[in-house]
């Protein structure tokens, strides 16, 4: 299966790249990252040119960005109004969004890169909170630079080992994504728990 | 305490361990491959593979390369060696045998080189 996605990659080059960037910046389970490592290790070898790859993946994942902005942003309301409802899940959702809207930049920008498994429900979310455009698009495109940056650079210097770096790389991103949902839900149970008490 | 919030807050309570075990789960999975990185040699020649990637990746002169894969300069190079093998009716196996074996032979010389200084 990687073998199979990976040699797409030198015949497809920049335009696979950001189709990759862009389809994974709104959820869809796209393996962008290998696609990332795999450019940056073909513009090593010489097949593709490393600047076009470059600004390629990030036009595509700072596009699907704002796609996904702007799915939350439209299908968001109904989803949030019928939580809203609910009398648990609207306490639930009142936290979340208290929480992110405290932290807009900060939970944007990190989740494009740190934790970039959450990138994409962060946009949706970012969305359906009506979060203020003008900061989303700032720490969306500020942290896909680091993001594309890192991938394509890791691709490049380690060339010769990208299926294990894929590996390796994605269930590091994904303990991480794990450990911060852990982190969060573990919070708010320790919160509410004290609350009833 | 955890069976008080496993009443109240079943679906939460759930999702937290969930998500702990993931970190576990993940993390141990991560730590393997890292391992299997630092440690293994060499990745073997494969189909995804272009000619300038192999030449590059184990230090094959242009000429080997190019000799085995029936490739010129420019025409080919960004294909990787299955669609090469397809569009000139090779087996793909065979393919990747004939340049494992050069790799081979490379290594042998090189390794007669450093130590013959």
């Amino acid at each position: 299966m990687t073998e199979t996605l990976l040699a797409l990659v030198p015949e497809w080059g920049a335009l696979l790249v950001a189709l990759a960037n862009f389809l994974a910046c709104m959820a869809l389970p796209i393996p962008a990252s290998l696609f990332m490592l795999a450019g940056g290790a073909f513009a090593a070898s010489g097949d593709l040119p490393l600047g076009l790859v470059w600004a390629a993946a990030l036009a595509g994942s700072v596009l699907g960005d704002q796609a996904g902005f702007l799915l939350g942003r439209t299908a968001g309301a109904p989803v949030l109004g019928w939580m809203r409802k609910r009398p648990r899940s609207g306490k639930l959702l009142g936290r979340a969004m208290d929480w992110l809207q405290e932290r807009q930049r900060p939970a944007v920008f990190y989740s494009r890169w740190l934790v970039s498994a959450l990138g994409p429900y962060v946009n949706l979310a970012a969305g359906a909170a009506r979060l203020p455009w003008p900061g989303f698009a700032l720490a969306s495109a500020s942290g896909e630079a680091i993001w594309v940056t890192v991938y394509l650079g890791l691709g490049y210097w380690f060339s010769a080992d990208i299926q294990a770096l894929g590996s390796t790389l994605g269930n590091l991103g994904l303990a991480t994504a794990a450990g911060v949902v852990a982190l969060l839900l573990g919070r708010t149970l320790w919160k509410m728990a004290q609350e009833r008490d | 305490m955890i069976g008080r919030l496993w009443r109240r807050h079943p679906v939460l309570t759930l999702a937290f361990g969930l998500a702990l075990l993931a970190v576990g789960f993940f993390g141990a999975r991560a730590l393997t491959f890292a391992v299997t990185l630092a440690w293994r040699a060499e990745q073997p020649v494969a189909g995804w593979m272009t000619p300038r990637y192999v030449q590059r990746t184990y230090d094959l002169p242009r000429e080997v390369v190019a000799g085995i894969l029936h490739v010129d300069e420019e025409g080919e190079a960004r294909m990787p060696i299955d669609a090469l093998a397809r569009a000139q009716g090779r087996p793909l196996d065979e393919i990747l045998a004939e340049i494992e074996a050069a790799v081979a032979a490379q290594d042998a010389q090189d390794k007669a080189q450093d130590a013959g200084k």
